[in-house]
């Protein structure tokens, strides 16, 4: 029978679409770090969207009949639950990327070598200040533990080199704070 | 069936929470804007599922389209001005970094 059929297609694909939202919340919770709840939320997100849609459509389409007059409306319904999910999976991509894109220039450390990157781009572009060499970190210091490093990260923005530490409470605070603004030179 | 689509709204609701969970506590402010993306595109999802229960979908659906336009666009202009605000951030020390002269 094509109509049973329908519905257990129907049941199979909110199944699933419902254990990648489980997963994307999972994620969201669990994962240590921006971009990776980023990567969590961005695709489990677009994928459980669209099958719950094609769901909700293959139900909405088992109410088809050809001698019903409104078979005109049913087919049209689905079409616009197909667009909803065509829209999304255009969207949602489009969103993640602008949102990624917003939280790389924002310079959000990443889980692993948040020390690393933090203490890079100072030595980089300015060769010339006199208190970086001790900012960079021995080997030793690496292989430490995570509140070594928050304890060299907080002498660092006591030593007055906040505004390009990218902790998580200096992000928290430039957010939060405002700041007077200087013009670039 | 209806009781399917209802236990599966029930179940989508409670997924949303850990997500509503991480716009109260996210560290950072994009985690925020992410988190309440994805509730907003759960929602417009719900919004079906509902249609689906009350055998109503052809006015749901119309509802569902508007409002993930709507999160799109404010997604959207979540990011640009986070980004934009960021790039002000780093303007505001001495060095003037890489990315910051990109953008």
């Amino acid at each position: 029978m094509p109509i049973d059929l329908l519905d257990i297609l129907s049941i199979l694909l909110v199944l699933s679409g419902l254990v990648f939202f489980l997963g994307a919340s999972v994620g969201l919770l669990r994962f240590p770090d921006f971009y990776t709840r980023m990567h969590a939320a961005g695709k489990g997100d677009t994928l459980s969207t669209l099958l719950i849609m094609a769901g909700a459509g293959i139900y909405e389409l088992h109410r088809f009949d050809l001698d019903d007059g409104g078979a005109l409306g049913i087919i049209l319904v689905v079409v616009k639950i197909l667009a909803i999910g065509v829209f999304i999976m255009l969207t949602s991509p489009t969103s993640t990327h602008a949102l990624m894109q917003a939280g790389y220039d924002d310079q959000l450390e990443r889980a692993g070598e948040s020390s690393e990157v933090r203490i890079e781009l100072p030595a980089l572009h300015t060769p010339a200040d006199a208190g970086t060499p001790e900012e960079l970190p021995s080997p030793d210091e690496d292989a430490a533990s995570k509140s070594a490093m928050k304890k060299t990260a907080s002498k660092k923005a006591a030593s007055g080199k906040s505004e390009t530490s990218k902790d998580k409470t200096a992000a928290k605070k430039s957010t939060s704070k405002q700041s007077p603004r200087r013009k670039k030179d | 069936m209806h009781g399917f689509f209802m236990g599966a709204g029930i179940v989508m609701f409670l997924l949303m929470l850990p997500a509503l969970l991480l716009v109260v506590k996210g560290p950072t402010v994009i985690d925020r804007i992410v988190a309440a993306n994805v509730i907003g595109t759960k929602t417009a999802v719900l919004l079906i599922i509902i249609g689906t229960i009350y055998g109503n979908v052809g006015m749901f659906v119309d509802f569902a389209l508007a409002y993930a336009l709507l999160n799109f666009i404010g997604s959207l202009a979540a990011s640009r001005y986070c980004q934009k605000m960021s790039v002000d951030d780093q303007q505001l020390g001495s060095t003037a970094t890489k990315r910051a002269t990109r953008v």
